[in-house]
């Protein structure tokens, strides 16, 4: 990326500037999160979506654009590990130390993921989707929650997360909504979905997930 | 050491025989290439063709640098390859100052090329018209860079309300949630855009995907 005010330049992925009169500047990254829509509407009724331009609808990405870009060659070579250049993973760094979770770890019959990263231990949770991932820790009032959940495999069934502690109900919000710890939100980790290959890239020690 | 000198070598110019009163240099010493023209004090035999050679000769190697200059950003930066991180820095460098030396370069030659053109013979003239042309082409060259023309940018964003909005239910969304305010980004359309700056809940953001 370039601004147009000083013509520095900066990496998308890190959001510091890498050349030009602000380098070593280093913008703030905002939390967000990948959805599919429907989620994305259910939980924000009230948000706002970028309209598209007209002009250049026909240009944008095909509905089947995952499996088109998952063609293209990486364009980092040397890619170390178990995995192929462009499996995706979810990226997630907590206490100094990455670690690389393939997607398909996450499934409908197994949406959750529990891990200790960095002294830190955390859940990852596939959505009520089958689509959207995001990325808690488990440690909540003085007490580290071991999470179990199922998601919808076939439509209509519930989507459900409850913890084997206090055996709460919880959303994908991260709150939980039924037992001993309603009303409480788990803190969010800031997790990014990426090809390994690139996520690699920037995390050189990265580990990967392989229980 | 040795590749140094035979560079040298191979790139210098001298016209005519030692017979020379006075001499001019014009050096392009970060390229290791050393031009000497040479007037001659007695004129003997030169044919009117060669007159001025030399430095036209290095006028037109002048341009030809600065071209490559121009275009090497573009070389390393180029979509879907590997950028070693040595030449990316070296591109980002040149892209930073090569607004500057490449104006500088194609004035002196624009300025130097008319002044010799009147005394040049033919063989200069023709290495006297391409410096020209090439030289402006590359100070033109800077200021573009073709992959920013490759996606039409976004400009000023509007929005749809969620409700509204014609995207798929299983489209992937890049949500951003401010002080109760949310915005959906559609991959679809991000993977176009690549950029979209806006505003959420009063603070100026950058989406990039």
């Amino acid at each position: 990326m370039r601004d147009e005010e000083t013509g520095s330049y900066w990496q998308q992925v890190t959001g510091s500037a890498i050349a030009g009169p602000l380098k070593g500047e280093q913008l703030s990254l905002l939390p967000q999160d990948e959805l599919s829509f429907a989620l994305w509407r259910k939980e924000q009724p009230n948000g706002t979506v970028l309209a598209p331009l007209p002009r250049y609808a026909a240009k944008y990405d095909k509905a089947t654009w995952e499996n088109e870009v998952a063609k293209l060659p990486a364009v980092i070579h040397g890619t170390k590990g178990s995995l192929a250049d462009r499996d995706t993973i979810i990226g997630v760094v907590s206490g100094g130390a990455a670690q690389a979770y393939p997607l398909t770890k996450l499934t409908a019959q197994s949406p959750v993921v529990l891990d200790v990263l960095g002294d830190q231990p955390i859940m990852l949770v596939l959505g009520p989707d089958g689509k959207s991932v995001r990325v808690f820790s488990r440690q909540i009032a003085g007490r580290v929650l071991e999470f179990y959940g199922h998601s919808a495999t076939k439509p209509g069934d519930p989507w459900t997360l409850v913890d084997d502690t206090t055996v709460s109900g919880w959303t994908f919000d991260g709150c939980a909504v039924s037992g001993e710890m309603k009303g409480l939100c788990l803190t969010r980790i800031f997790a990014l979905k990426d090809y390994w290959f690139d996520w690699q890239h920037y995390h050189p020690h990265s580990g990967i997930f392989r229980h | 050491m040795t590749s140094t000198s035979t560079n040298r070598s191979r790139y210098r110019f001298r016209s005519f025989p030692a017979k020379a009163a006075k001499t001019i240099y014009l050096r392009l010493a970060a390229y290791g290439i050393e031009c000497e023209s040479m007037l001659i004090a007695n004129p003997a035999p030169i044919t009117k063709r060669s007159l001025k050679i030399v430095p036209a000769l290095c006028l037109f190697l002048a341009s030809l640098a600065i071209l490559f200059f121009a275009a090497y950003p573009m070389y390393v930066i180029r979509p879907f390859r590997e950028q070693r991180p040595a030449a990316l820095e070296r591109a980002l460098w040149v892209l930073l100052h090569d607004k500057a030396l490449s104006l500088i370069v194609a004035s002196l030659l624009t300025a130097l090329a008319p002044l010799l053109w009147r005394r040049a013979g033919w063989i200069a003239k023709l290495l006297l018209a391409p410096a020209m042309g090439v030289a402006v082409l590359a100070a033109a060259l800077t200021w573009i860079n073709p992959f920013e023309h490759m996606f039409h940018p976004l400009g000023e964003p509007t929005y749809l309300a969620a409700d509204r909005a014609a995207i798929d239910a299983n489209d992937m969304v890049i949500a951003v949630t401010l002080g109760g305010e949310s915005r959906a980004y559609p991959i679809r359309e991000m993977g176009y855009h690549h950029i979209v700056n806006d505003r959420l809940h009063g603070l100026p953001i950058v989406v990039t995907y």
